[in-house]
């Protein structure tokens, strides 16, 4: 009788890789250290092979169909992780390798935030962070675990004030492979592999759960204090697009082969709970003169389970109104992040 | 095997049993192998022994055991907890010296 796998037997790791086609590896036999064991939800990861069939339509005297030849491969993926701060001041957090990939490089420590000190994101430019991304199906070992190699971050969400804080993030990668049918994988889909990887027999996560509420959000306008905009928004969304891009029309693989970097973006949403407040009739204001503000969201109170967000050069959208039964909601729509000519600082993530 | 405690709330998972750190002090006994694994896993803890000789009373670790509660803690606790800190910044160096990741005081 077959053994049907549950995803609640999911395990899921994260690991930076040498390069974007290698997995780590000791002579072909995975190597684990560096690899991050993160808690997810059963449905958090998509892992998605992508090989679609060339037709051949070649006239044959029928109507009928041909079989079809093997196209291009490549891979995509998805991933809605938690953020657990580390617990301790100015730590990384156990989503590192995620916040790597959006940013392009590690993060560094700084002090004097509003933290005093913090573990800080900022864009490297023209860099990346490949990962491989491994889902163990624990106990079972012939069946259910995969691999995608290559893994890119190209978006990633923020959606604050959520029960629980969370980041979600998708992108493009190299291949997709399970140990089921490792054995046929194309030599690019190993990425330098012999055998599939064995689950880690040790490994720790850190911190714990958080809400994505409990925090300040503020404004700047030149280099003037930050305002607190209190009890007043309902909704305040992060979204970064990396720009990172994989081509794969090379004459000698399948499969993708470089990064490319084209523009990247930065931009929040918000939306509050209309009222008469001089703070919204101000933002209003600034919406509509195209003033550039600064935009600071920083969310908890103690160390070690504190993170903030800084969004720069921001430049909101005129709002709109929307009627409720009992309220009317000012939507600011998606405001684009912007930075001063041979800038960089659009947004940056930090943990205090 | 040694005991150790740690400074933050963690979860090990070593050699296939779930170990939970839930409370600030938590004490913990971990061979070397699997002190040095949390150690690259950026948990932070500290000898039992460099944890006692700073003097945490029975009561603040009892009142202080969430960390959630940290927020409202008293200055002579948390003048504790920045020296327990520095003593596991220090251990977790000896640990794992590529540690890319480093716990300072606030």
């Amino acid at each position: 009788m077959a053994n049907y796998t549950s995803p609640m037997q999911r395990r899921i790791f994260l690991q930076r890789q040498p390069n974007l086609s290698s997995v780590a590896n000791t002579s072909g036999i995975w190597s684990s250290t560096g690899a991050q064991y993160i808690p997810v939800e059963a449905n958090a990861l998509n892992l998605s092979p992508n090989e679609p069939k060339t037709a051949l339509n070649f006239v044959h005297g029928s109507p009928a169909s041909l079989g079809s030849i093997q196209g291009r491969k490549s891979a995509s993926w998805s991933l809605n992780a938690p953020i657990f701060p580390n617990g301790v001041q100015a730590v990384a957090p156990d989503t590192d390798l995620l916040w790597q990939s959006v940013f392009g490089g590690p993060g560094f420590l700084a002090t004097g935030t509003v933290f005093g000190n913090a573990w800080v994101y900022g864009h490297t430019d023209f860099a990346s962070v490949p990962l491989t991304i491994l889902s163990f199906s624990h106990g079972q070992t012939v069946t259910a675990s995969e691999y995608i190699i290559g893994a890119l971050v190209e978006r990633c969400t923020l959606n604050f004030n959520t029960d629980i804080l969370a980041m979600s993030v998708s992108g493009p990668a190299v291949a997709e492979g399970d140990v089921e049918t490792f054995s046929v994988l194309d030599a690019e889909a190993k990425g330098g592999l012999t055998a599939f990887p064995v689950e880690p027999s040790s490994f720790a996560y850190n911190g714990q759960a958080v809400h994505g509420y409990g925090g300040t959000l503020s404004y700047q306008v030149g280099s003037g204090s930050f305002t607190p905009m209190s009890k007043m928004c309902n909704g305040f969304t992060v979204d970064i697009t990396t720009g990172v891009g994989m081509p794969n029309d090379a004459v000698d693989t399948l499969y993708p082969y470089a990064t490319l970097f084209g523009p990247r973006a930065a931009s929040g949403a918000m939306t509050f709970l209309n009222n008469d407040d001089a703070v919204l009739s101000d933002l209003k204001a600034i919406a509509r003169t195209n003033e550039k503000i600064s935009v600071q969201f920083v969310l908890g109170s103690i160390p070690g389970q504190r993170m903030g967000v800084v969004l720069h050069g921001l430049q909101l959208v005129t709002p709109t109104m929307r009627d409720n039964s009992n309220s009317v909601t000012i939507d600011f729509g998606s405001a684009m992040a912007s930075v001063d000519p041979g800038g960089s600082e659009d947004v940056s993530i930090f943990f205090g | 095997m040694r005991e150790y405690r740690f400074l933050a709330p963690a979860q090990l998972f070593i050699n296939g049993k779930w170990l939970s750190v839930q409370r600030f002090g938590q004490a913990q006994t971990l061979d070397d192998a699997a002190a040095k694994m949390a150690a690259k896993n950026r948990s932070t803890f500290l000898s039992a022994e460099a944890f006692n000789a700073i003097g945490f009373t029975v009561d603040e670790l009892r009142r202080y055991a969430s960390i959630s509660s940290h927020g409202n803690a008293s200055p002579e606790f948390l003048d504790k907890k920045d020296r327990a800190i520095e003593a596991a910044k220090a251990e977790l160096a000896a640990l794992n010296p590529q540690q890319e990741v480093t716990a300072i005081n606030g």
